[in-house]
C-alpha cells in the first residue's frame, strides 16, 4: 500500500477538495512549496510522506487531504519529465465509473470499456481530446488491467484518472517500474457516475516541452540488440576463427546466459548519452569485454566447484578437459583487456576502465578465496561473514558493468561513487535472492556444496551452532537424509523468512542510495534495474 | 398441496421495473391468488433474513422475481437451501403473467415483508457450484466485501461495503461464479448469457508476453470500430468542405450521385 510497513496503522483520509478553484489553488501552493526542492523522479513513498508532512505543517488547513497532497507532490516531481515524452508514448487511463451508470451502451473487453461515444458522459470528450493529441487510452474497470499494464515494463508514461483509493493502489506499481505518471483524482469515490475536474485534465494532457526528447531506455530493445552482438559472425569478426582455441572461446562466449552485464552497461550508457558518443561498434566492444571477464570466471568457477553442467549443458572442462578449460578462461581474460584497449575512448577513460576492471577482478578473487578457505571449516559462517563474502563476490558484477557504462559516458566521480554503493547493496540482495531460490529447490542441497557460504545456513548456524555442526559432520559423511532435515529445519526456524526480510532491506538500501542521483534518466533506469534484477517485475 | 406465492418488489437499485411488478401483482389479484410481497428480496436477505423464514417453512413455493440463479443464491445467503424447500422461480421480465393461472396456489389476500433500510441492496452473491476458491475477488475488491474462512471458502462477508453499481469483481472471476442480482448485464445478473469479450485474442496474455503494448492499444482501438466511424466522419467532412470550396454549384448533387469509390471524380483526390 501507500505507506511504509511501520506506519500502516495511520489511516489517511480519502477526502478530496470539491471545488475546482480550491483544487487549483492547492496545486499552485504545492508547486510553489516544491519549487526550490528540485525533486528528481521517481519519488519513493517515504519521500512523498516527508514532503507532504512538511507541507501540511506549513498549511495546517489542508491536513485532512494528505492523500490528495501526496498525489500532487508526485505529479510535481514527474511534470517536467512527462512534458518531454511524446504524446504517442503516453497512455490516458480513465476509470469506467465515469460512464453514465444506466445509459452507457458500451461493451467491455479484457482491458475495459470500449466507448461508443454516445456522449452521455465525459469519457468520449476526454478520449477524443487525448487521442487527437496522439495519446493511447484505456477506460478500465477495477485495477486488474491497470496493474498488468504498469507491470509490463513497456508503458513509458501514464496520465491516470481515478479515485484516491485506486491511485493509491497503483502508486507502488508505478514506483516499481519507475513509470512517469500524473494522477488526477476523482471528486467522489462511489464507483458510479463519478465526477472529475475536466479542466484539470484538459490542462494536464497537452503539457509539452519541445526540448529534445531523449527516449527512455527500453531495456527489452537493448536486450534484443545485445543478443546480436554475441552472434557467431560478430564474434568471429572480432576474435577471428583461425584456430581451435579461439573457436572454443567464441563458442563459450556465444553460449547461453542472461547477459546481465552487457545489458546493465549499455542501458546506463544510453540513459546518459543519447546520440553523439561511442559508435555502436565501440560500445559493443566494451559490452563484450565485460562478458569475457564474466565467462572466464565461470569456467574457472566450474572447475573449482566441480560443477559438471552449465546452462544445461556439459561445463567446458567436461566437454574438453580441465587444462583446455583453464586455458580458455585465461584467453577470455586477455580478450577482456584487449577490447578495453580497442574501445576508442580517451586515455583518461581507459585508465579508469582498467582501474575498475582490475579492482573488480581483485574483489572477485578475494571473495572466492575466502569461500575456498572456509570450505575446510566445520562450522557455519556468521551472517556478517557471509554478507562480507557476498560483497566481494557479487557486487563487482554490477559495479564493473555500471561503471563501464558511466565512464564511457563521461560520468562524474560522484556518480561513480553512487554506483559503487548501489552495486554493493544490489549485489548482496541478488545473492540473497539466489540463496533463497537455491534452498527452495531441495535437490540443490544434496551435496557438500550446499554448505557453501549461504545466508540461510548462516542464519541457522547463528541460531544453533551445535546443531549446525552436526549437520556439517553428517554432510561430510555423505549422509543423504541430512539435506531433507536441513531443509525442514530452515523452514521451521523461519530462516527463509529472515533471509527474505534481509533481501528487502538491501533492496531498499539500493533504492535509497539513488536519492543522491540528480539526473532523472539515470535514476529511473537504476530504479528499474533493481526491480528487474531482483525479479519483482517481469519486464 | 397448494403452493405459496412470493413476489419480489425489487425496491432498491431496480432490476425489475415497478410497472412489471405491478402487472404481476394485478394478475395475481385477478386470479384470486394470495401472495406475499417481499419489498426487496436482496435487501431483506442481508438485513432481516429471519423475515424470509416464511419461505423456508412452506414446502412448496413460487417466487416471482429476476433470474432464478440470482434468487437461488440470494436465498442461500439468507440461509434457505434448495434441498429443504421446493421453490419454483419465475422471472417477471421473461415469463408471461398468464402462467400464474396454471399454478395451484392458495387463495386469499396479500402479505407484506417490508424493507425499511436506506441501504441500496447492491452486493454480490457467490455461486458455489462454480466458485473455485481462487480468491481473485478477495484480492481485487478494494472495500473488504469478501473474506475467506479457515477452510479456504470465500464468503461475501460485508455486503454493505460493496460500492453501488460496481460489478468489477464479477468480471475478474475466472469461473463467472459471482452474481450481482441487480446488474443490468447477463451473466453478471445470474442470467444465461456469456460474458461478452470482444477481442478474439487474449490481450492480457499478449501483454504479459511482452508484445508491443502500444500496438495492442492502437489495434484494439481500431477494432472497436467507433474510432473508424469517427475517422469516416472526418473524411466525409473533409470531402464535403473540399467540394464546397471547389465547385460552387454542382457539388451537392455530385456527392449524392457519385459513389465514393467512383474514380472519375475531381482532381483533388477526394472522390467527390
Amino acid at each position: 500500500m501507500f505507506l511504509g510497513e511501520g506506519i500502516k496503522e495511520i489511516i489517511l483520509s480519502n477526502d478530496t477538495i470539491q471545488s475546482v478553484e480550491e483544487l487549483k489553488e492547492l496545486r499552485q501552493l504545492i508547486n510553489k512549496f516544491l519549487s526550490d526542492k528540485k525533486l528528481v523522479p521517481p519519488l519513493q513513498q517515504h519521500d512523498i510522506i516527508l514532503y507532504s508532512s512538511e507541507f501540511i505543517s506549513q498549511h495546517t488547513n489542508y491536513k485532512q487531504f494528505q492523500k490528495l497532497i501526496a498525489v500532487l507532490i508526485n505529479n510535481n516531481a514527474w511534470q517536467a519529465f512527462v512534458e518531454r515524452i511524446p504524446y504517442n508514448r503516453r497512455v490516458l487511463l480513465l476509470p469506467k465509473c465515469l460512464r453514465h451508470s444506466t445509459k452507457c451502451p458500451a461493451k467491455i473487453d479484457e482491458l475495459g470499456l470500449l466507448c461508443e461515444q454516445c456522449g452521455n458522459c465525459l469519457i468520449d470528450e476526454l478520449i477524443t481530446f487525448a487521442e487527437d493529441l496522439g495519446y493511447h487510452s484505456i477506460v478500465s474497470e477495477g485495477t486488474g488491467a491497470v496493474s498488468l499494464l504498469l507491470s509490463s515494463g513497456q508503458i513509458e508514461c501514464v496520465i491516470g484518472i481515478g479515485c484516491l483509493d485506486s491511485l493509491e493502489r497503483s502508486f507502488p506499481l508505478a514506483v516499481k517500474g519507475a513509470i512517469p505518471s500524473i494522477g488526477i483524482p476523482l471528486f467522489n469515490s462511489d464507483c458510479k457516475d463519478s465526477r472529475v475536474d475536466k479542466d484539470w485534465i484538459f490542462e494536464a494532457l497537452p503539457i509539452k516541452n519541445e526540448t529534445e526528447w531523449s527516449k527512455q531506455v527500453n531495456l527489452e530493445n537493448i536486450r534484443k540488440e545485445i543478443q546480436l552482438w554475441f552472434s557467431t559472425e560478430k564474434l568471429k569478426a572480432i576474435f577471428g576463427s583461425d584456430n581451435e582455441t579461439v573457436l572454443i572461446a567464441n563458442k563459450w562466449l556465444e553460449a547461453g546466459g542472461k547477459r546481465w552485464r552487457p545489458l546493465i552497461m549499455t542501458s546506463l550508457y544510453r540513459a546518459m548519452i543519447h546520440d553523439d558518443g561511442l559508435t555502436n561498434e565501440n560500445l559493443m566492444k566494451l559490452a563484450i569485454s565485460i562478458e569475457c571477464f564474466h565467462k572466464a570466471s565461470l569456467v574457472h568457477d566450474d572447475i573449482a566447484d566441480n560443477d559438471s553442467e552449465r546452462y544445461g549443458k556439459p561445463a567446458l572442462h567436461e566437454e574438453y578437459d580441465v587444462p583446455v578449460a583453464l586455458n580458455t578462461g585465461d584467453l577470455l581474460m586477455g580478450y577482456g583487456y584487449q577490447l578495453i584497449a580497442q574501445s576508442g575512448l580517451n586515455a583518461d577513460q581507459i585508465s579508469k576502465l582498467l582501474q575498475v576492471a582490475s579492482k573488480g577482478h581483485r574483489d572477485l578473487c578475494i571473495g572466492q578465496g575466502q569461500e575456498l578457505v572456509l570450505r575446510k571449516k566445520t562450522s557455519a559462517l556468521s551472517i556478517d561473514e557471509t554478507i562480507d563474502i557476498f560483497t566481494y563476490k557479487t557486487a563487482p558484477a554490477f559495479e564493473v558493468a555500471l561503471k563501464f557504462g558511466a565512464i564511457a559516458a563521461n560520468g562524474s566521480d560522484q556518480l561513480l561513487n553512487i554506483l559503487g554503493e548501489y552495486s554493493k547493496a544490489l549485489g548482496i540482495a541478488y545473492q540473497i535472492q539466489d540463496d533463497i531460490e537455491d534452498f527452495n529447490q531441495e535437490s540443490n542441497i544434496n551435496d557438500i556444496n550446499s554448505l557453501r557460504p549461504s545466508l540461510i545456513i548462516a542464519i541457522l548456524g547463528e541460531k544453533s551452532p551445535l546443531k549446525m555442526q552436526s549437520f556439517y559432520q553428517r554432510y561430510h559423511k555423505k549422509d543423504i537424509s541430512a539435506s531433507t532435515e536441513l531443509f525442514l529445519w530452515a523452514k521451521n526456524e523461519g530462516a527463509i523468512h529472515i533471509a527474505k526480510k534481509m533481501l528487502d532491506e538491501y533492496k531498499q538500501k539500493a533504492l535509497d542510495i539513488l536519492d543522491q542521483v540528480e539526473d532523472a534518466n539515470i535514476k529511473i533506469l537504476l530504479f528499474r534495474l533493481v526491480n528487474r534484477i531482483l525479479g519483482d517485475i517481469t519486464f | 398441496m397448494k403452493k405459496k406465492v412470493f413476489i419480489c418488489g425489487c425496491k432498491t437499485e431496480r432490476k425489475i421495473a415497478s410497472e412489471t411488478v405491478e402487472k404481476w401483482e394485478n394478475t395475481l389479484i385477478k386470479n384470486n391468488i394470495g401472495y406475499t410481497l417481499i419489498e426487496d428480496l436482496c435487501g431483506t436477505a442481508v438485513k432481516n433474513p429471519q423475515d424470509l423464514l416464511a419461505i423456508k417453512e412452506h414446502k412448496e413455493s413460487v417466487l416471482l422475481g429476476c433470474n432464478s440463479r440470482a434468487m437461488e443464491h440470494v436465498l442461500f445467503k439468507a440461509g434457505i437451501r434448495m434441498c429443504c424447500t421446493e421453490i419454483e422461480f419465475l422471472n417477471m421480465e421473461i415469463d408471461h403473467p398468464d402462467v400464474i393461472s396454471e399454478i395451484s396456489a392458495k387463495d386469499g389476500g396479500s402479505n407484506l415483508i417490508p424493507y425499511k433500510h436506506e441501504w441500496k441492496s447492491w452486493y454480490p452473491v457467490i455461486d458455489y457450484s462454480k466458485c473455485s476458491a481462487c480468491q481473485k475477488c478477495l484480492n481485487f475488491c478494494l472495500f473488504g466485501v469478501y473474506k475467506v474462512d479457515e477452510y479456504g471458502i470465500v464468503h461475501v462477508d460485508q455486503p454493505s461495503n460493496c460500492k453501488d453499481m460496481c460489478p468489477a469483481c464479477a468480471r475478474t472471476c475466472p469461473e463467472q461464479a459471482i452474481i450481482f442480482p441487480k446488474h443490468p448485464e447477463s451473466p453478471i445478473d445470474g442470467g444465461e448469457g456469456q460474458l461478452e469479450v470482444l477481442s478474439q485474442n487474449d490481450l492480457m496474455e499478449q501483454i504479459q508476453q511482452n508484445a508491443d503494448v502500444y500496438k495492442i492499444l492502437a489495434d484494439r482501438r481500431k477494432q472497436s470500430g467507433v474510432s473508424l466511424l469517427k475517422d469516416q466522419e472526418k473524411i466525409a467532412d473533409a470531402e464535403r468542405s473540399c467540394c464546397v470550396s471547389k465547385n460552387e454549384n454542382q457539388k451537392v448533387e455530385k456527392t449524392k450521385e457519385d459513389k465514393p469509390e467512383n474514380s472519375s471524380g475531381c482532381s483533388c483526390g477526394c472522390n467527390c
